[in-house]
Parts: C-alpha cells; sequence; structure tokens
C-alpha cells in the first residue's frame, strides 16, 4: 500500500510490518544551464502533495484515470527526490530497488516504462540518498527542471517523439524477506551502535544491525544528518525572478507538466550492490505524480502554491552552502539515450537561436559542503 | 483542502445552479457579515467559532461533523462515534492516506 503522509509517499511493504520505503519531492533552486557541471543544490523543504481524488471534480478525467498524487510547480521549477527507509529492529534499514521515471521514460535509463524491474533500470535505497535528474553519464546528471507538455522540452517528447503522460512515476521492490534475513541477520539492538552508525549518512555500514526503527523514523522525518543538505537555507526570504506569471498562463491549457533537462550537477548512481535476484519483482508498487503549475493548482486545490525558490546566483551571492555528496562504491555509466538528451537552454538556442530560459546566469558556489565518506567533520574511528 | 477553501467551493458549485447562495445573501442567512465571510473562504480568519460553522453548515447544508473538524473541532457526535468504534479509526486514517494507483 502506498500512503501519503505528511507530503511524503510511504511505501509500506508486506513483506515486514516495517518494511517501508519513503520518498519526497525536494525543492531547489535550479542550477545554471551553462555548460558547468555544478555541485549539488540544497533542499527546501518539501513540495506539497495531496491526493487526487481529494479533487475529483477539478481534475482532468485523463489524471483520474491515472490515480495517484499532485505536486505543484512553477514552469522551470526544479526539483529532487529524496529516499530513505524504515529500519529493523536489530537488522538495519530495510532495502528497497527504486524505479524513477518521468513521462514513463527511466530517468535511470532513458528507456520507456516497463512493468516490473531490469536490470540497472533502479536506485537501491540505501545507498542512493537521492535523485536530482536524468543519469546522462557517469558521475553526471542533468537537473530536472518543470516544463509544459507539449512543448517540446520534455525527455519524454525528445525520446519517444509524444507528448501523452507528463508527472513522474515511481515503482518500488522490496527486498525479498529471505534474501534480508540472510543477508542481516538479527543482531540485538545495541543504542551506542545505533547512534555512531546513523552519523554515516545513510550507507550500506548501517546495515550491520543496531539501528532502532525509532530513531531511523527521526532521520526520515527530517532530524538526521541526511537532511544537512535538505535543510540548508531554509527560511530565507530572498525573491526570485524565476517565476513567470505569463509563463504560467501560457501553459494553463495544457493537460499536464513534464520534466525536461536543466543544467549539469555532479551525481553518481550507484549500482546495486546487492543481487537482481534478491529483488521481490511480484511485490512492486507505483505511484504516479501529477505536476501542477501554479495556476492549475490553484484551481484544482484552491491552495497557494510555495514561494517560488531564490535563483542560484542570489542563494551563492548570500552565502549559502552548496554540497558535494562522495560514496565509494561502483557507480553507473548513464545510457547514450539520456547523453544525447537535450537541455531546455540547447533547445532554446536551436529554437529562438537566443537563451530564453529566465535566471540562468552562472554562478560560482564557494562554500561547498563534503557530504559521505569524504566529510571532514566524520569523525575517524580505529581499531580498539 | 482547508475550510476556507471547503465552504467556498461547496457555496459556489450552489451558487451557479440558485443565485440564493451569492456570498451576500449566504452571509445574511448565517447571520454574519458579508466581509466576514468573504475573509473566511480566502483564509484570511481561519478560527470562526462554532456557532458561526454551525449556521454556515445549515445554510450550505453541508455536514456539521466535517466543517467543525475542518477547524480543528471534533463534534459530540463525532466523539460518541469514535468511542463506540474505536477500531474504525485506524481503517479512517489508512483509507485517507491511501494513494490510489489508476492504468498508466
Amino acid at each position: 500500500m502506498v500512503e501519503l503522509i505528511n507530503d511524503t509517499l510511504v511505501f509500506q511493504s508486506d513483506v515486514h510490518a516495517n518494511a517501508k520505503c519513503i520518498i519526497e519531492l525536494q525543492r531547489t533552486l535550479r542550477i545554471p544551464d551553462d555548460g558547468k557541471t555544478y555541485p549539488l543544490p540544497p533542499g527546501l523543504g518539501r513540495f506539497p502533495i495531496q491526493h487526487l481524488d481529494a479533487h475529483k471534480e477539478r481534475v482532468p478525467s485523463n489524471w483520474m484515470h491515472r490515480g495517484g498524487v499532485i505536486t505543484p510547480l512553477y514552469q522551470s521549477e526544479a526539483l529532487w527526490l529524496k529516499f530513505s527507509s524504515a529500519g529493523i529492529d536489530g537488522q538495519g534499514r530495510y532495502p528497497f530497488a527504486i524505479k524513477v521515471a518521468a513521462g514513463k521514460v527511466s530517468a535511470i535509463t532513458g528507456e520507456e516504462w516497463k512493468p516490473s524491474m531490469t536490470p540497472n533500470d533502479y536506485v537501491v535505497t540505501p545507498g542512493q540518498p537521492w535523485l536530482d535528474g536524468y543519469a546522462v553519464s557517469k558521475g553526471k546528471i542533468r537537473q530536472f527542471i518543470a516544463a509544459p507538455l507539449g512543448s517540446g522540452y520534455t525527455a519524454e517528447e525528445q525520446i519517444t517523439g509524444k507528448a501523452e503522460f507528463g508527472g513522474i512515476q515511481i515503482e518500488v521492490f522490496p527486498m525479498k524477506i529471505d534474501v534480508f534475513n540472510r543477508r542481516f541477520p538479527y543482531k540485538p539492538p545495541v543504542w551506542e551502535a545505533a547512534s555512531a552508525r546513523i552519523s554515516k549518512n545513510g550507507g550500506f555500514s548501517g546495515f550491520s544491525g543496531g539501528i532502532t526503527t525509532n530513531s531511523l523514523k527521526a532521520q526520515s522525518a527530517g532530524r538526521g544528518p541526511m537532511r544537512s543538505r535538505g535543510s540548508a537555507g531554509r527560511g530565507q526570504s530572498m525573491n526570485s525572478g524565476l517565476y513567470s506569471p505569463q509563463m504560467d498562463s501560457m501553459s494553463m491549457d495544457l493537460p499536464s507538466m513534464g520534466l525536461g533537462a536543466g543544467g549539469q550537477m555532479e551525481q553518481t548512481i550507484q549500482k546495486d550492490p546487492f543481487d537482481f535476484n534478491d529483488w521481490d519483482t511480484s511485490r512492486g508498487q507505483r505511484v504516479f505524480i501529477h505536476l501542477a503549475n501554479s495556476l492549475v493548482w490553484r484551481a484544482i486545490t484552491g491552495q497557494e502554491p510555495p514561494h517560488p525558490p531564490p535563483t542560484a546566483a542570489d542563494y551563492t551571492r548570500q552565502g549559502f552552502p552548496w554540497f558535494d555528496y562522495y560514496q565509494d562504491g561502483p557507480a553507473l555509466d548513464g545510457t547514450a539515450k539520456l547523453a544525447n538528451l537535450k537541455s531546455v537552454a540547447q533547445l532554446d538556442q536551436q529554437k529562438y537561436g537566443a537563451p530564453v530560459l529566465p535566471e540562468n546566469a552562472s554562478t560560482h558556489p564557494i562554500h561547498v559542503v563534503q557530504l559521505g565518506d569524504k566529510n571532514p567533520n566524520k569523525i575517524r574511528e580505529g581499531t580498539w | 483542502m482547508n475550510f476556507g477553501a471547503y465552504i467556498k467551493s461547496l457555496r459556489e458549485a450552489k451558487r451557479a445552479e440558485d443565485p440564493a447562495f451569492s456570498l451576500r445573501r449566504v452571509a445574511e442567512r448565517a447571520d454574519i457579515d458579508y466581509s466576514y465571510l468573504s475573509k473566511l473562504e480566502n483564509g484570511v480568519w481561519t478560527e470562526p467559532s462554532e456557532k458561526v460553522v454551525l449556521a454556515l453548515a445549515d445554510v450550505l447544508n453541508a455536514d456539521p461533523d466535517l466543517l467543525l473538524a475542518m477547524t480543528g473541532r471534533v463534534s459530540k457526535t463525532f466523539q460518541e462515534a469514535l468511542m463506540r468504534r474505536p477500531d474504525l479509526f485506524k481503517e479512517f486514517l489508512r483509507l485517507a492516506r491511501e494513494v490510489r494507483d489508476g492504468e498508466w
């Protein structure tokens, strides 16, 4: 069963009472689409998410047919997905494989959506803490940015030649319960061990036992160290020129928004550290996330969307941090299909002969906080 | 959906068929000022008194328990029902949170 709790999608698997995969949509800066490769931008809080069924009277019938949830994005706004999972006492966090697509095109492979899963078309949590865009090459992604479906900017349109689905699609598969019990046998919880391991930013080291359910709940709720990226810059009062009301009204009559490719960012997509057969492919749970521009969101929900995020240049000028996340382990290479995606700025250049994307000025992140295994604040543990 | 947006949507749906549901006329029948009703509908005021909520429920033919719950109050009727069937509460939360999957 997939539940919506406090703007968070919770995939509760029936393999175990605490086997829960938790996914959030994080608001963020749009990084400049200028040919440079940027570090990770911050998280500026969760996007609001609502049940589509709560607004039956106002939602187009093709959306209702697909079910799922709805979230607001301004045109050209960026987002990233945050993954985590709940812990099983004495065994660590339950592993899940997560497929992510936009417009039913895989963000990992560029292939069109297929039921179930195939090798290397998913990410694994714990291990992959977030996904900010399309995996274009090893260690690099192109940021997800919202674009009206039908404009030719989305990956869906570039790859399939059709503007049919838009939105974001997610399917989550749990590890087989017998494999989990074999790989992560029960060890009695020890509080000290749990505290130490939680500080490791959700790496695989957390698996070896000792993490309590409550402490992981706290972590997934945003109070743990993984959130250090998410909380940066929150509550600031910077205005942005990114949002243009004219742009939104232009797209008002369009059925949906999709995701195009924005600027380039350093982000590794970790290879599955387990065997493909470890996943319980018969227990996939999926959700369709419809993206509504601000006017459509207001019309459907009667509520205001969040304030537009600051521009990357404004954010950097204020001295707020960017992030770098390093983790050992093999990474996926990226595929030719996604490598060939044209970014929104490149398409603008092709169509209009000039950049049209607003607030796309280059910026130079100076304050970059290291997360993961290279985190300089991490305390080295010796042998004793 | 919040209280204001909900009563606005109810009132406007009724007004489309019957002009007696204009802002002024609904406010009159609920014995409140129309500017106050407008502020409630637009979320400027968010904590109407129980008396106002029940009057609006009556005029708009809405469920008073639901409207009270939307303003953060629990009606006696609801409380009694919950005490009689506490087992259903968890089921209600599950149903309210569950995301329906469709065809895509």
